[in-house]
């Protein structure tokens, strides 16, 4: 018996040896990496680059659940390491203290696909630089309590940049755990989806609002 | 018929899914007037500044397509198309 034992029950061996195989760069720690980072992790996902440039802070506590009362003023993506290996030993991580735009594909170690967790549209369109035809990106963004997901895949999709032109939203936005903990769940499991080679969300926006528990897709065409 | 779809904090502020404008090949602002008319409820200054300029943070597709690329406020919408609206979330 082995920790993903239940998923091996579900999805079977030939899955979870895939999802051993694998990687995923997770581009911003803060509410949706953490979650996305941790379920992945959970998962059986091989290995995971971590980005990000920030540190602990006591805001980040309502929704960031790496993170904890003992943290604050430390690396970011050092406590994640920490805590997703306490989790699986086995998983590879590699981590990086840096902002988006400072990164380049021939810095980075090689990766399946990218989680965008990033939490502004000026950093999600520097990331999808890093993102080449054989990758997917699966985008997540929150506010108050809705939010969407996404995949972006080269010549099969639109970019973030053509979905989002002139979006200028301020990086400091309100928003509740809940809406962060089910946004990334949807996250996961369309990582899941690519992963295996059955995305979803292509040329699709799913929209999910708590106030009154809708789930809505819109057509976004390439 | 085109078919105008709310979502997010449009949708809530509306009360209101989508609705339905009978119109043939007229503008995006044109038609979005008609819908606030339909609606009579203020739709425009949530998407709209007084400078003729979508507001930073709104998404108006047409048929998928963000009308940040076509013509703006004057691209033309005809029978059959589908308007989507809505604010993306930004934040991580």
């Amino acid at each position: 018996m082995n920790m993903f034992q239940r998923n091996v029950q579900f999805w079977g061996k030939e899955k979870q040896q895939k999802l051993s195989e694998s990687s995923v760069l997770v581009a911003g720690v803060g509410g949706l990496g953490c979650l996305v980072a941790e379920g992945l992790t959970r998962a059986g996902i091989g290995k995971l680059i971590l980005i990000d440039n920030g540190k602990v802070e006591i805001s980040n506590l309502n929704r960031q659940i790496l993170f904890d009362q003992t943290d604050f003023g430390k690396s970011k993506v050092k406590i994640a390491q920490r805590r997703l290996k306490a989790i699986n030993p086995e998983l590879e991580i590699e981590i990086f203290q840096v902002d988006i735009a400072e990164m380049k594909v021939k810095d980075l170690p090689l990766y399946d696909g990218i989680a965008d967790c990033l939490d502004n549209f000026a950093a999600r369109f520097y990331l999808e630089k890093l993102l080449s035809k054989q990758q997917f990106l699966v985008h997540g963004g929150v506010q108050n309590d809705f939010g969407q997901v996404t995949t972006i895949i080269p010549d099969k999709t639109q970019s973030l940049k053509e979905i989002y032109p002139g979006t200028h939203i301020p990086v400091s936005v309100s928003v509740i755990p809940q809406i962060v903990m089910l946004i990334g769940s949807l996250m996961i499991q369309e990582i899941i989806n690519n992963l295996f080679d059955k995305p979803l969300l292509i040329n699709s926006m799913l929209i999910l609002e708590l106030e009154d528990f809708s789930m809505f897709k819109v057509e976004l065409k390439k | 018929m085109i078919k105008i779809k709310f979502y997010s904090l449009i949708r809530l502020h509306l009360g209101i899914n989508e609705i339905q404008i009978e119109a043939d090949k007229i503008s995006i602002y044109d038609l979005l007037q008609i819908a606030e008319k339909q609606l009579d409820k203020l739709l425009l200054h949530l998407l709209i500044n007084a400078d003729y300029e979508i507001i930073p943070g709104t998404m108006i597709l047409i048929n998928g397509r963000n009308i940040f690329h076509l013509k703006k406020l004057d691209t033309i919408v005809q029978d059959g198309d589908v308007v989507s609206i809505f604010p993306p979330g930004g934040g991580g």
